[in-house]
C-alpha cells in the first residue's frame, strides 16, 4: 500500500523517472509486462537500486502491481504521453459521443428547472450539478481537440517523411486518421446535422435561462458559463477541425493516388497471368476498340460516311442577285388600266369591270386580276369587307377566283 | 466549330485512336461535347468522352472493332511495363509515368530479359526479341494509349482505358476465387 505522499515529492517522482515510466507505458501496449522486466530494464538505465526506484514509482501511486504485472497508472499515463507528444487521437465519434452527454446534461438541467414535483431547492441543485457536469466534459473536449490537432500535426510530419520507405504503413496510417477521426467530425459539424440543430436549441435554453428571473443565481451564473463554454468549445473544435484536415487532405489525396497505382498494379498481374495461362481475356467483349474501314460498296458505313463528307464541305453563303434570263426589254408588259378608269371613274367591283371589258378580252384571269391588284396613281382602291365573296371567270381561262370585290374611285 | 476540325475529330476516332488532354483536339471536343455526341451518334457512331480522366474514344456498338491480336499485344507491353518498373521507380516516380509527366527510354525497355514477360511475349503475343517490341510499341501508338516521342515512351490519359480494364479483370478473378 503506498504511503502518503506530498504534491511535490509525486511531481519530483514523475519527473525523475519520467523515462522509464514512458517504456513502461510502451511495454505495457505491447502486452504483459512483469515486474522482473521492469526491473531489468531500470538496472539498464545505469540505476544502481532499481528496487528502490521501483518502490518509490509504487509509493507515489505512479504504477501498481497485479498478479506480478504492472499496471500504469491512467493520470500518470496521460500526462507522461502528453509530455512527449505521443497522445493518441480521440476518435470523432467519441468526440461526438462526449458532445451528446453534454446536450443531454444540458436537457437534463433544463427539465429539473421544470419538475414540478421536485422543490425548488432540490432543482437548482440537480440543475446546478448537470450544468457543472457539462462544464466538465467541454474543459475536457477543449484539451482532446488541442491533443488532437497535435498529435495530427507531428503525425503528418512524420509521415511525409516515411511515405516512400514504407508507403503501404503510410497509407493505413493516413487513411485510419483521416477516414476515423477527421472525416466523421464534418458531418456532425454540418449546420444540418441533428447534433448542430441540437447544439443551437439548447444554447437559446442556456441564454434564455442565464437571463431568467424565475432561477437563483447561482443558476443564472452556471447557465451563462455553460453556453459560453458550449459557444466556444464548439468554435474550437471546428477551428482545430479546419486545421487538421489542412494538415491531412494532401497526405489522403497521395493515399488515394497510391490506392490507384496499387490497383493498377494489381490489374497488370492478373493481365501478365492470364496471358502466362494463356487465358481468352475477352478484349472484344469489354476493351471495344472502333475500326470502321470502308468495305462493300454502298454498306452503310459508306453512306454514313457520304453524308459526313457533304457536312465537311465548306459552305459559302450567297447573297448575290441572280442574273436575269430574259432581255429587260422582252418582258411582258402589265395589263394597263388606264384608259379603262378615265372612262369609269368610279365602279363598286374593278375586277368585274376589267374582266367585261372589251379590251381586255385577250388577257387571261390571272393576268387581269394582276393589274386589278396593283397599284394605279391617283387612284384610290379598296376592299369591300361587307360584301359577300364572288367569283370570277373567263371564258377563255379555266380558272376562277373567289375573292371580295375591289372598289374604284379616282381621287 | 469548324467542320474540318469535326471530320478530323470524326478521321481520328473511327480508326480506334483514343484523343486524350495534351492533343489539340481534346479541348474541342471537351467544349463542343454535347454538339459531337448528338451529331455521331445520328451516324452511328458512340462517342465517349472521360472528363474526368481526359480522354474521349468511340465505342462500336457493332463489329466494327480493331483487330484482337494488335490491341491484345498493347494491353500485354504496357502492363508488362509497369511491373517491369515497379521494382525499380518508388511510389511517386510510378504515379507520375502513369500520369505521363514521366517518359521511359524505348532502348531501356528489356522485358524479355525476365522470364515471366519473356514466355507471355514470345508464345503469347509472338514478339520475339526488343527490337520486335519496339517496333509494336511504336506502329500501336495509333490508338492513342500513348506515344513516342524521341525515342521515349510517355503513357497519355487513355491509358487509363487499358488499366481500367486491368483492373477489372483482376477483380474478376478475385471474385472468381472467392466464389470457389
Amino acid at each position: 500500500m503506498s504511503r502518503t505522499i506530498n504534491f511535490e515529492s509525486r511531481l519530483s517522482i514523475i519527473a525523475r523517472h519520467g523515462r522509464i515510466l514512458l517504456w513502461i507505458i510502451n511495454e505495457e501496449e505491447k502486452g504483459n509486462l512483469s515486474k522482473r522486466r521492469v526491473l531489468d530494464y531500470i538496472e539498464s538505465t545505469d540505476v544502481t537500486d532499481s528496487n528502490r526506484v521501483l518502490s518509490n514509482l509504487i509509493e507515489s501511486g505512479s504504477i501498481s502491481i497485479i498478479d506480478d504485472k504492472i499496471r500504469i497508472n491512467l493520470s500518470v499515463k496521460n500526462f507522461i504521453q502528453w509530455a512527449n507528444d505521443s497522445s493518441e487521437i480521440l476518435p470523432a465519434s467519441r468526440i461526438e459521443s462526449m458532445l451528446i452527454d453534454v446536450m443531454n446534461d444540458i436537457k437534463a438541467a433544463h427539465n429539473f428547472l421544470n419538475d414540478e414535483v421536485l422543490n425548488e431547492r432540490e432543482k437548482f441543485a440537480h440543475s446546478e450539478q448537470r450544468l457543472i457536469q457539462a462544464e466538465g466534459t467541454l474543459n475536457d473536449l477543449w484539451g482532446i481537440s488541442d491533443q488532437n490537432l497535435r498529435h495530427v500535426v507531428l503525425t503528418s510530419s512524420r509521415l511525409r517523411l516515411a511515405k516512400d520507405k514504407d508507403p503501404l504503413s503510410f497509407m493505413v496510417k493516413v487513411s485510419k486518421i483521416w477516414e476515423k477521426d477527421i472525416t466523421p467530425m464534418s458531418d456532425f459539424r454540418a449546420p444540418s446535422s441533428e447534433l448542430a440543430r441540437q447544439r443551437r436549441e439548447l444554447s437559446d435554453i442556456l441564454y434564455y435561462t442565464s437571463n431568467s428571473s424565475k432561477v437563483n443565481n447561482i443558476i443564472r451564473k452556471a447557465a451563462s458559463r455553460t453556453f459560453q463554454s458550449l459557444e466556444d468549445t464548439w468554435d474550437y473544435l471546428a477551428r482545430n477541425h479546419d486545421l487538421m484536415q489542412t494538415e491531412m487532405r494532401p497526405l489522403y489525396d497521395m493515399v488515394e493516388k497510391m490506392r490507384g497505382t496499387l490497383r493498377v498494379l494489381r490489374g497488370a498481374e492478373a493481365i501478365l497471368e492470364s496471358l502466362n495461362k494463356r487465358e481468352n481475356l475477352n478484349i472484344d467483349g469489354e476493351l471495344r476498340i472502333c475500326r470502321t474501314a470502308p468495305r462493300d460498296l454502298f454498306s452503310n458505313n459508306s453512306i454514313d460516311s457520304f453524308i459526313f463528307n457533304l457536312l465537311s464541305s465548306d459552305y459559302v453563303e450567297d447573297l448575290s442577285i441572280p442574273k436575269r434570263e430574259q432581255d429587260p426589254v422582252n418582258l411582258p408588259i402589265p395589263v394597263d388600266l388606264s384608259e379603262l378608269i378615265n372612262e369609269n371613274p368610279e365602279t363598286e367591283d374593278l375586277l368585274d369591270l376589267v374582266l367585261n371589258s372589251e379590251e381586255f378580252g385577250e388577257f387571261t384571269l390571272h393576268e387581269c386580276v394582276e393589274a386589278v391588284y396593283s397599284a394605279v396613281k391617283g387612284v384610290e382602291i379598296q376592299l369591300d369587307r361587307n360584301s359577300d365573296r364572288r367569283t370570277y371567270t373567263k371564258t377563255n381561262d379555266s380558272f376562277a377566283l373567289s375573292a371580295l370585290p375591289l372598289k374604284m374611285k379616282v381621287k | 466549330m469548324e467542320n474540318k476540325t469535326t471530320k478530323q475529330i470524326f478521321d481520328s476516332l473511327r480508326k480506334g485512336k483514343h484523343i486524350s488532354v495534351g492533343n489539340p483536339l481534346w479541348s474541342v471536343i471537351e467544349d463542343n461535347q454535347e454538339h459531337l455526341e448528338s451529331l455521331f451518334s445520328q451516324i452511328g457512331f458512340n462517342l465517349q468522352v472521360r472528363s474526368e480522366k481526359g480522354y474521349a474514344y468511340f465505342l462500336p456498338e457493332d463489329d466494327d472493332l480493331a483487330k484482337k491480336e494488335t490491341v491484345r499485344k498493347i494491353v500485354g507491353i504496357l502492363n508488362m511495363i509497369l511491373l517491369d518498373l515497379k521494382p525499380k521507380l518508388n511510389q511517386t516516380d510510378m504515379e507520375q509515368f502513369i500520369q505521363g509527366n514521366l517518359s521511359l527510354p524505348l532502348t531501356s525497355i528489356n522485358l524479355h530479359s525476365t522470364a515471366r514477360f519473356s514466355n507471355a511475349l514470345k508464345s503469347v503475343l509472338k514478339i520475339n526479341d526488343s527490337e520486335q517490341l519496339r517496333s509494336v510499341i511504336k506502329s500501336s501508338d495509333s490508338y492513342g494509349f500513348h506515344k513516342v516521342e524521341n525515342d521515349r515512351l510517355f503513357l497519355l490519359h487513355a491509358s487509363h482505358r487499358i488499366f481500367e480494364f486491368s483492373m477489372n479483370h483482376a477483380d474478376k478473378l478475385l471474385s472468381g476465387g472467392e466464389e470457389e
